[in-house]
């Protein structure tokens, strides 16, 4: 165990990821230049005929170098290719490099420092590839006491020895010598393995076979989105293209011709607004109904549970006459004084669901905290930032991560307030609505099939990254809200 | 600074109206600097009392004074006292640095003084190295110093333990037990200290407290309480193993035992509890003779059963003054050593 070893390799490492992330930066800024030189069809009486985009044969000039249609759609692909697998391998390291003890390194550890450095290569990233391959010769010399010369000579009798190993003939073991006793044991030993490895097996193939069923929807959304209007209608599609037919210029389409991008940002805006005014009012109404006693708690506390049995549809039209010309006023009114922010965000700032599942996870921290805080000198309210917030966060973190979903996933309302109000309360039509209500159709009938795929593919990637990096909290709070029935 | 409790009493009230007397008109004076022990069975209010002096439960009467101030209607944050309850109460996201430097932020005590203060007493409950450790990742023992630690670094007028060994093993336990009282002699803070065992208060108490039923029993100190018991109560709750006790009858001031004249009382004659513990008999050539159902021999003593009055009584002496196979002994008792209580009040009738 040599100490200066471990930690020159983790030295290494850290200097890698700033390599790492430099490549990412040049990989992210690159596909923005590039998507931003993507070519759209002319814009002819206000609409813009998206018929002719696969037709359209244009050439660009990037770094003194001519592009045709085929060649750009490569490269972005291998951008973002390059993107999908560094990212992820810079988040995994700096994960390991952050918690790995000296304990945990052996020859593994080197063997994969050698994999990601040919996966670095491939990404063009020959820095990281260079600085991964020494990082793999510290850790061999770490772990086995080689130095790299040694190194390279012991490859080739290990490999020798392996194929020995390999190609030796098994001895067949025999069995006359031994009494019935052992040999029944061997017997069931083997038997036991068999059933093992069946199991494992069946297990094995039941979980592929369920993960397909679940991911190729995904793929075929992202394959369609990519592919040319005809190619999207053959009677016989393609299960794969090649990254030269993998038309980009479908999203740029629908982030700005259809107007996409004015979508997410309003539905951000919305998500991000309701999501704040719910924690707040949550955390505070949940640490009330948890610790402070106050006359008729229990009473105003089981009315707000009794709300949760009438369905939400129910509040719609009392809602809408709340905020419409006879309540507030915020929609319905002469074009140019409506908020609609408002009307969408408001009605949301809390629920009470959230307000139980938090409330019940502040009634278990245990009540000598609060007295302890009581004889120190610390307020209601200090205490509640302080002491109860940190020790919930899960349950917060939580709360807020199911709220993001629903208020992104939000329809019904949406849709009754931003159809109030034509052309004015189109602009501020929230995903959901676009996905349905955008006129993917052409002056000759034709539907965009391939655009409406790219719609919803940008609808719900974001969504699908947010589950991968928290999933673990997500089902915490499914699993929990789940008992409640 | 002294302690006053005067008529404090506690009744809590159910949705249904019922009433529980949960301390009854408490009257104690603890002297500045001492350790007062908090004794009695579950539920007699001993932890109700605490949590009336700390303030954070309100007293249905009586007044509390430290001092010359009345701070019965005081908040908590307000009377200068630090708190340690059973599971000490950690906050469990703070490190320990942050757990004892929290209660310095709410007094807006400065920046350097604090960290002072509570490197000052980190040192003392002997957690120095500890200070960037999470709670969770400590031992009950060292919690426990932690717990005391914040509690003392206000520099509190009066230090409340709420049964702060109960979570230990044996051993630490003991330990903790002295590393308590060395602290309570390092600050001279006056302590109170609730617990259940009868050992352990007794061992660390500078005077004793025993409630039953919200009831102030006996207030005095350990040894006093232990040699010359108010009442019965406190003569079966002290003691392990505890007192024996049984009806006898006292003729022409006599004590009647087995239809024999045990020993000369001056009390008047009629029927009485009799206590009398294991280890105060003593076998001896001469004395009371007995028959000796059952004997048990533990290493350096030998505990002996036999019949009064129709009760098993264990008399515990000496190994060396019993044989094997002994059907009879001799046992003598000293008269102070035994307790006679009157049937209908508990009190003893033959002492002070």
């Amino acid at each position: 165990m040599d100490k200066k070893l471990f930690k020159k390799s983790n030295k290494i490492e850290k200097i890698t990821f700033i390599f790492d992330f430099i490549a990412i930066a040049i990989y992210i800024s690159l596909f923005l230049i590039l998507f931003g030189m993507l070519e759209l069809p002319e814009i002819v009486d206000g609409s813009m005929n998206l018929d002719i985009l696969q037709f359209m044969e244009p050439t660009y000039y990037f770094l003194n170098a001519t592009l045709d249609k085929l060649e750009m759609n490569t490269i972005i692909s291998l951008v973002i290719l390059f993107t999908l697998v560094s990212l992820p391998l810079l988040l995994i390291n700096i994960k390991k490099v952050r918690t790995r003890t000296i304990y945990e390194i052996d020859s593994y550890t080197a063997s994969s420092k050698f994999v990601q450095a040919v996966i670095n290569l491939l990404s063009l990233n020959v820095v990281s590839a260079g600085l991964r391959i020494y990082n793999m010769f510290v850790l061999v010399k770490f772990v086995k006491g080689y130095s790299a010369k040694e190194f390279f000579k012991s490859i080739f009798p290990a490999v020798k020895a392996y194929f020995k190993k390999i190609f030796k003939k098994k001895k067949v073991e025999d069995l006359g010598d031994l009494d019935e006793y052992s040999v029944s044991i061997k017997q069931s030993i083997r038997r036991q393995n068999t059933s093992f490895i069946i199991r494992i097996l069946f297990t094995y193939l039941f979980l592929i076979t369920v993960a397909i069923v679940i991911i190729v929807p995904f793929y075929w959304m992202v394959l369609t989105s990519l592919k040319d209007f005809s190619g999207a209608t053959l009677a016989n599609p393609k299960l794969y293209i090649s990254i030269s037919q993998m038309n980009w210029v479908n999203y740029k389409v629908v982030l700005t011709a259809l107007e996409f991008g004015l979508y997410i940002k309003n539905t951000v805006i919305v998500a991000l607004f309701s999501t704040g005014g719910t924690i707040i009012t949550t955390v505070l109404a949940a640490y009330a109904f948890a610790r402070i006693e106050f006359k008729g708690r229990e009473v105003l506390f089981s009315i707000l549970i009794m709300t949760m049995m009438i369905p939400g549809e129910l509040y719609i039209i009392t809602n809408f006459i709340t905020v419409s010309k006879n309540g507030f006023g915020w929609v319905g009114m002469a074009t140019g004084e409506n908020n609609y922010f408002i009307a969408m965000i408001i009605p949301f700032v809390t629920s009470i669901s959230y307000i139980f599942f938090l409330r019940q996870s502040f009634k278990q921290i245990p009540e000598s905290l609060y007295k302890a805080a009581r004889v120190d000198g610390c307020s209601d309210f200090k205490f509640l930032t302080r002491v109860m917030v940190p020790i919930a966060s899960p349950t917060i973190f939580t709360i807020t991560i199911l709220n993001v979903f629903s208020s992104w996933n939000a329809y019904i309302w949406p849709r009754i307030i931003t159809g109030v109000g034509g052309q004015e309360g189109q602009k501020y039509w929230l995903i959901s609505n676009a996905l349905r209500d955008t006129a993917f159709v052409q002056d000759n009938g034709r539907v965009m099939y391939n655009l409406q795929i790219a719609a919803s593919a940008l609808v719900t990637v974001p969504l699908l990254v947010v589950f991968f990096l928290f999933r673990k909290y997500i089902m915490n709070g499914i699993g929990r809200s789940g008992t409640k029935g | 600074m002294e302690l006053r409790l005067e008529n404090l009493t506690k009744i809590f009230t159910n949705k249904t109206g019922a009433e529980t007397t949960a301390v009854s008109e408490l009257d104690i004076v603890i002297e500045s600097g001492t350790l007062v022990g908090l004794l009695g069975p579950s539920g007699c209010g001993k932890s109700t009392t605490l949590f009336m002096i700390a303030g954070l439960e309100k007293p249905t009467g009586g007044k509390i004074f430290f001092g010359d101030d009345d701070v019965t209607k005081l908040a908590p944050e307000k009377r200068g006292i630090g708190l340690v309850f059973q599971n000490y109460a950690l906050y469990p996201h703070m490190t320990v640095y942050n757990n004892i430097l929290f209660p310095l932020e709410n007094l807006d005590v400065p920046r350097t003084e604090a960290i002072q203060r509570v490197k000052e007493m980190a040192n003392l409950v002997g957690i120095g190295e500890l200070l960037d450790r999470k709670p969770s990742q400590l031992s009950g023992g060292q919690q426990q110093r932690v717990a005391i630690a914040r509690a003392l670094v206000k520099k509190p007028r009066v230090l409340l333990l709420d049964e702060p060994l109960s979570n230990l093993d044996a051993r630490l336990r003991l330990q903790m037990r002295e590393e308590i009282k060395r602290i309570q002699r390092e600050t001279g803070i006056t302590t109170i200290f609730v617990t259940h065992d009868q050992e352990e208060a007794m061992s660390i108490s500078d005077k004793m407290v025993v409630l039953d039923f919200g009831i102030e029993q006996q207030y005095a100190s350990p040894q006093s309480m232990y040699n010359n018991p108010d009442n019965i109560f406190v003569a079966k709750f002290l003691g392990n193993p505890p007192i024996n006790t049984f009806e006898a009858e006292v003729k022409k001031g006599h004590l009647m035992i087995n239809e024999h004249k045990f020993m000369k009382f001056d009390v008047p004659d009629g029927l009485y509890d009799v206590g009398m513990r294991p280890e105060n008999f003593r076998a001896t050539e001469e004395g009371f003779k007995i028959a000796i159902k059952d004997i048990f021999h533990i290493g350096r003593d030998t505990m002996i059963h036999f019949d009064f009055n129709g009760s098993n009584i264990r008399a515990l002496v000496d190994s060396d003054n019993i044989e094997k196979g002994q059907k009879f002994v001799h046992l003598t008792i000293k008269s102070e050593r035994v307790y006679i209580f009157d049937k209908k009040t508990g009190e003893v009738v033959n002492h002070g």
